[in-house]
């Protein structure tokens, strides 16, 4: 089984609060923690730039925001080393123009980028094309499109997610219902795959234990097992999709040096993903990375990833 | 002659920063819960829920609450329970959250799991300790706990139920540290 993720722990200004949530994340028994960074393309455009490409330098060694702020997570990550932590960065999306420069600059630098589309066009254009893992939508106004069969059918075949931020939902009345009926639909047009549900919450109480949010999503419609998958196995989903974004380009399989056997070049290359499922399909993918190996579809890859996990 | 099922959530209600409120009592969260359900299912989910709505116990120093209503309905209110934000007493809400650490069929299951859930919970605290004084004083406590766990016997219920309550209060003073 996989572990409890949440996917959406904001990540605040200040380093200590940020450690405070993650802290609470992790007493109520997630395991693996995205902390979210909002792409804010006014006001402080370059300062985030600068930040993000210093990530991307440290990736190496998986430690994409520079986790030295944090000396809580550290620890924490020392004490229970099945914790794990991934940077994230939601992108806001309004105008056309911006999606080339943006994932130019912020392409590798997080774990995994998450846009939140206001527009159809952009909408569609996230489902069908634009090289991301999770679509987040607005969900404390209504929602500014119709969601559409062909548009969320597509996004599914590319293994990107949806994402359902529940915290909204504890404010108001109002956003309580407006989120409610969001999720509904999403529900009904995914027919309950591909959704994560994930906090959002920047207030300590916002945060809600595992199985709270297992019950929460039956008023989503979810059958049981959607949704727990939706805070287990898609989350991790997501995450192998980001890994195939990030490191393999029209590849399938990819490799990481072991600390043990890094000085035997031989016995160097494991397959991280097949360590991590069984062994046994492993044969798999290399006959179809030598079959479809000249495919240089931009499609192809998440479809391959969905299919492993 | 079928008996009327019901489902037990054990609850733990926690404020900021992991204080303690020692002013919550039966009724406080019986009227949250009510309201809770009333807020997020409606006049229909107050009706199922109404008749079979109960709150068993309450230990105000841990946080820990029995909540028990029909099985049909568990659901509407769990669901309720993730819902709320704050509890009010004499007019000034407090904020604080509601988690479901555990659903039995029984008091007595629930009753089992408290007693596992506190204990886990107290061996956290002891590796968590510093000072050695700090150790002594834990593990005193851990040991008192032992020795009201063999009455858990179904046999010896009656033993059980005029002594086992005394755990609580016990560790207590450490959790709230």
């Amino acid at each position: 089984m996989a572990a409890f993720a949440d996917l959406n722990v904001p990540y605040l200004d200040d380093p200590r609060a940020t450690e405070k949530l993650v802290s609470k994340a992790v007493k109520l028994g997630f395991e693996t923690i995205a902390i979210c960074k909002t792409y804010r393309f006014q006001n402080e455009c370059g300062k985030e730039t600068r930040k993000g490409k210093g990530k991307g330098k440290d990736r190496a060694s998986l430690s994409p925001i520079n986790w030295d702020v944090f000396p809580a997570i550290q620890a924490m990550k020392n004490k229970n080393p099945r914790l794990k932590f991934y940077s994230r960065i939601t992108i806001p999306l309004d105008d056309q123009n911006q999606i080339h420069p943006v994932f130019t600059e912020v392409g590798n630098a997080f774990d995994i980028v998450a846009v939140q589309p206001t527009t159809e066009k952009l909408f569609q254009q996230a489902c069908k094309s634009l090289d991301i893992d999770i679509i987040s939508l607005d969900m404390t106004r209504r929602l500014p499109f119709y969601l559409k069969f062909p548009t969320v059918h597509a996004a599914i075949e590319r293994g990107v997610h949806f994402e359902i931020m529940y915290s909204t939902a504890l404010r108001s009345t109002s956003e309580r219902t407006q989120l409610l009926s969001i999720a509904l639909d999403l529900v009904v047009f995914t027919k309950g795959k591909n959704i994560i549900m994930s906090s959002g919450a920047e207030n300590e109480l916002d945060f809600r234990g595992p199985y709270d949010l297992v019950n929460l999503g039956l008023l989503f419609n979810f059958k049981e097992e959607q949704s727990k998958a939706a805070i287990t196995k898609n989350c991790r989903a997501v995450l192998f999709h980001s890994e195939a974004r990030r490191g393999a380009e029209r590849s399938v399989i990819s490799g990481k040096l072991l600390p043990q056997h890094a000085n035997e070049e031989t016995e160097a290359i494991t397959m991280e993903t097949c360590s991590e499922d069984e062994a046994s399909k492993g044969d798999d993918h290399q006959k179809e990375a030598t079959g479809d190996g000249d495919n240089g579809d931009d499609n192809y890859e998440p479809t391959k990833k969905k299919a492993k996990v | 002659m079928v008996r009327f099922k019901r489902r037990y959530l054990l609850v733990e209600i926690s404020f900021k920063d992991g204080r303690v409120d020692d002013k919550i009592a039966t009724r406080l969260i019986y009227d949250t819960v009510k309201n809770a359900v009333k807020d997020s299912h409606g006049d229909y989910g107050m009706a199922c829920v109404a008749r079979s709505l109960q709150v068993k116990y309450v230990n105000p120093v841990t946080g820990m609450a029995f909540i028990a209503c029909s099985r049909d309905y568990y659901r509407m209110v769990w669901s309720a329970l993730t819902f709320i934000r704050t509890i009010t007493f004499k007019k000034t809400a407090i904020p604080c959250m509601f988690r479901v650490l555990h659903v039995g069929g029984t008091l007595v299951s629930c009753q089992k799991f408290l007693i596992r859930h506190n204990k886990s919970q107290l061996l956290q605290l002891l590796q968590q300790c510093k000072t050695p004084a700090e150790r002594q004083k834990i593990s005193k406590t851990i040991k008192k706990a032992e020795e009201y766990e063999v009455p858990l016997d179904p046999k010896k219920r009656k033993i059980f139920s005029s002594t086992a309550v005394k755990i609580l209060p016990d560790e207590e003073d450490f959790d709230s540290n």
